[in-house]
């Protein structure tokens, strides 16, 4: 662990607060334990890191996704267990749900000190209940805010003879591509500015600047299509390496 | 995208050269020549005729589209007869040959054909081994090698992932897919097939297709654009997202009772719409 001065302290925590969401602010100052992460250095040495969500994953071949994503684009990364997450320059956390305030923290604290955080959200997936928590814990940490899942219901609707239509995300961030969506969205309410694709009219991810790094939400599933050898899902992928 | 649409559905009794005006004025920009479907295109025909054929389709403000030909129904590449297979990689040969002339950079070819008594095994082995040699041709040529998925009727390369995989086997860049979003009938989906193959494919045949329905006399299973069951808004969302931007090529089967010229002009307004996404 690296020591530091009062004085690179309070710069980053100053520099900081410009753009943390407040109960995180108030959350430290009351001594909340996320210090292992925010008296870290910088990121350095792994580049990209692929967290399991272990129990909090929901859709287990978003990780066996982004895995297989990962290599064949040539990209070395490093595989951790959710609260023994290393820094990196890029951490993805597929399929998975919040839960826990401390899980929550954990990638809070990566995003403040540069990491771009990733998150495949699996809520749409996930019980009534775990999706509420979701919604609290992306609200009050990042500053997302997500509503109820979407059921884009393809099959429903070719059963009940409606036209059928092939769901696809238009991604506008980090590469503008077309990716066919896995069945259920998470709305996000977000301003142009931070809205990085859309099924129709309705942004579906967002990014969002938190400390020195980012927050990635995805509302849409990306991992079984990267299984799947989906080709724009790779792209997308390989742009957001390169990013 | 670019319309065209195939010579061999000029009527009969028809010169080339009309044939060209009514594809122009029925606003096609291209036509597709067939090698051996048509009079005025056959494996004798010499290259000083093809020339001529090219002089004729820019008279008529047109180009050409690709080169196609239904000579390897009667002479499969996956023939057993190592005469027969000669005689099979001559034809794709001579498209290649003439494909330059005519200043187009792909062709179609059927690549196998499932029989009774040349089973599947020894067709794929024969095709991927063809296709591996004419490649290397092909990449010289610069003419792309579009291989057809005839389904049904070649009972080879059924689904999209084996087909995937059959081209990931030939392993050659200027051969691809040629895709004919109405011969998938009820072993799958098209829009599946353009986002799996998305950049491999050379050129798009279209046609509807009624599922469900087997052949039957001269009940057919194929239709006109939009009479059928393809699902084309989302063949058309397909298109856009792997971003085939190439030829759409009408491939219709001679329908029309009477005034034959019409089909060419719903066809062609047809697609329009599908271009536009008016769907």
């Amino acid at each position: 662990m690296t020591a530091l001065s009062r004085r690179e302290f309070l710069t980053r925590l100053g520099g900081a607060s410009a753009t943390l969401p407040l109960d995180l602010i108030r959350a430290r100052r009351a001594g909340a334990v996320i210090p292992a992460l925010l008296s870290s250095p910088s990121p350095k040495g792994q580049r990209v890191v692929l967290v399991d969500p272990g129990g909090r994953c929901v859709l287990r071949e978003s990780v066996a996704g982004f895995a297989q994503g990962l290599a064949a684009a040539g990209v070395a990364h490093e595989l951790f267990q959710a609260g023994a997450i290393r820094l990196s320059k890029l951490l993805l956390v597929p399929g998975a749900t919040l839960g826990s305030l401390a899980f929550t923290e954990e990638l809070c604290a990566c995003a403040e000190r540069g990491t771009t955080v990733l998150y495949e959200s699996g809520a749409a997936y996930a019980a009534p209940q775990a999706f509420a928590t979701e919604q609290r814990l992306l609200a009050r940490c990042f500053g997302v805010d997500v509503r109820p899942p979407v059921h884009l219901g393809t099959e429903t609707s070719e059963a009940a003879g409606e036209p059928r239509c092939t769901p696809y995300i238009v991604y506008a961030w980090p590469t503008r591509l077309h990716v066919r969506d896995f069945s259920r969205i998470i709305p996000v309410v977000a301003p142009t500015s931070c809205a990085m694709a859309t099924y129709g009219e309705t942004p579906v991810a967002c990014r969002r600047e938190v400390g020195r790094g980012a927050f990635i939400f995805l509302g849409s599933p990306l991992g079984p299509h990267l299984l799947a050898n989906d080709r724009e899902a790779h792209a997308w992928l390989r742009a957001l390496v390169a990013a | 995208m670019k319309k065209a649409i195939g010579d061999n559905l000029i009527p009969h009794g028809w010169s080339f050269e009309q044939g060209l005006e009514l594809i122009k004025k029925a606003g096609y920009d291209g036509v597709e020549l067939w090698l051996g479907d048509v009079p005025w295109f056959q494996m004798n025909t010499p290259d000083a005729a093809v020339l001529d054929l090219l002089r004729k389709v820019e008279s008529a403000d047109l180009v050409v589209s690709n080169v196609s030909t239904g000579l390897h129904w009667e002479t499969p590449l996956s023939a057993r007869d190592p005469q027969a297979r000669a005689r099979a990689m001559r034809i794709v040969e001579r498209q290649l040959e003439t494909a330059q002339l005519l200043k187009t950079d792909a062709i179609l070819v059927v690549a196998g054909l499932v029989t009774e008594s040349v089973p599947y095994n020894e067709v794929y082995a024969r095709c991927v081994a063809a296709l591996q040699e004419l490649g290397e041709k092909a990449a010289q040529a610069r003419v792309r090698i579009g291989c057809e998925n005839c389904n049904a009727e070649q009972r080879f390369l059924l689904s999209p992932r084996e087909f995937h995989t059959f081209l990931d086997d030939v392993n050659r860049p200027y051969v691809g897919l040629h895709l004919d979003v109405g011969n998938i009938h009820d072993t799958g989906f098209a829009e599946q097939w353009v986002e799996i193959h998305g950049p491999r494919i050379t050129r798009i045949h279209l046609k509807d297709v009624k599922k469900h329905r087997g052949r039957c006399g001269n009940e057919s299973v194929y239709t006109n654009l939009f009479l059928g069951d393809n699902n084309w808004p989302a063949i058309r969302a397909a298109l856009t997202k792997v971003g085939y931007d190439g030829w759409l090529v009408a491939e219709m089967e001679d329908r029309y009772h009477f005034a034959k010229d019409q089909q060419f002009y719903d066809t062609a307004a047809a697609i329009d719409r599908l271009i536009a996404g008016r769907l």
